[in-house]
């Protein structure tokens, strides 16, 4: 794989762990309360999850931009991102349908829906792909504003997407 | 040619960035105007309760103390608004400073029930939380069955003769206000003795 590609995947990757990481912690009560929701551990260790969570996301994004680590933090990213999908598939399965995913934290409420699942596969997918090796090339100014390009345009169609399965899913509340 | 080339390809990613702003802020839009078109008006889901049907009535225990009787007529000529909720609805407790102050300024002819079900401890929660201290809190699922209640948050005006006067889904202050003119339109009507509009304000 071209380093260019790899580099774009990593970063970007990095920089939404520190994004979650930076949410959760600074709205510790606040994920808690969504860790609740999801009902799938015992009460006791909602208060060692929620610290730990944010730490661990905090973690791998520093190893995913650290050239060593890179490859382990990828599959650890992975692993975080399915999880998060596995545990919104148990409460669809549940029929928990009007669980909050915790996606807007409070700022509004959304449910839990099939399209998050899919998107939390295809990013754990994604992060996957970082163990793959890269063919060693000179990296010039020009790749790296091509990194630049890369990193913006992905960041913003990753918001389009989370904007359009809220949109989505408020919109069959409505309907419903 | 080469130049070209890298000159094209960054006018692309330009135009590539541009699109996705754009789309990013149309698709937030969209977002505003799914909160905006939510119904506008309570909406009534047409169930088993219907304006001008007699209420259930019911004697429960108050969260905050004492009992309370919901429907039958008002010996102090006041007519009950029961808000049903849920502890875990953000949008029930958006509403509830809305419903007090309404509680507060309608209280010479309006008194505000609180209603919902599930554990005690939550319930206490949302009391002390926003102080509802004032008003009957009661916890019981049968109220909410026999007033047919799908989807929260719920309201019903029983007028002093204990009879449904207005109900609906409410999202926002409007909605409660939509309630009040119902319940306005047909005691003037009531008044002039043109039941048939007693329904249609329904």
């Amino acid at each position: 794989m071209d380093p260019i590609i790899h580099f774009i995947i990593a970063v970007g990757l990095s920089l939404l762990f520190t994004s979650a990481a930076m949410h959760k912690a600074r709205g510790l009560s606040e994920f808690r309360r969504v860790l609740q929701g999801y009902r799938l551990m015992p009460p006791r260790l909602i208060a060692l999850v929620s610290f730990g969570v944010p730490l661990v996301e905090f973690v791998v994004a520093i190893g995913l931009i650290v050239p060593g680590t890179r490859e382990m933090n990828g599959v650890l990213a992975a692993i975080l991102l399915a999880s998060y999908g596995i545990a919104i598939w148990i409460n669809l399965a549940r029929g928990n349908l009007g669980l909050d995913c915790g996606c807007q934290f409070g700022a509004s409420k959304q449910t839990i829906s099939p399209a998050l699942v899919i998107r939390n596969a295809g990013l754990a997918l994604v992060a996957l792909l970082v163990i793959l090796p890269t063919a060693p090339r000179e990296l010039q100014l020009y790749d790296y504003s091509i990194i630049v390009f890369g990193l913006i345009s992905v960041s913003l169609i990753y918001a389009i997407l989370n904007t359009q399965i809220a949109n989505a899913t408020r919109y069959q509340e409505i309907n419903s | 040619m080469t130049e070209a080339l890298i000159v094209s390809n960054i006018i692309s990613w330009l135009v590539i960035m541009a699109l996705g702003v754009m789309v990013y802020a149309l698709s937030r839009q969209v977002g505003v105007i799914h909160e905006r078109i939510k119904p506008v008006g309570a909406l009534s889901m047409g169930q088993a309760i219907q304006v001008g049907d007699t209420a259930p009535v019911f004697h429960e225990n108050s969260l905050t103390g004492g009992m309370i009787r919901i429907g039958g007529e008002d010996t102090a000529g006041k007519s009950s608004l029961l808000f049903f909720m849920s502890s875990t609805c953000p949008v029930c407790k958006t509403l509830l400073p809305i419903l007090k102050s309404i509680g507060e300024d309608e209280r010479d002819w309006l008194k505000l029930i609180f209603a919902s079900d599930g554990h005690e401890s939550e319930h206490l929660g949302v009391i002390r939380e926003h102080d509802l201290r004032d008003y009957p809190y009661l916890l019981s699922s049968e109220v909410g069955m026999a007033y047919q209640i799908s989807k929260l948050p719920y309201a019903v005006l029983i007028d002093d003769q204990g009879q449904v006067a207005a109900h609906g889904l409410i999202n926002n202050r409007e909605h409660i206000e939509s309630l009040f003119e119902a319940f306005t339109a047909a005691r003037s009507s009531q008044a002039t003795g043109g039941q048939d509009l007693v329904r249609m304000a329904g």
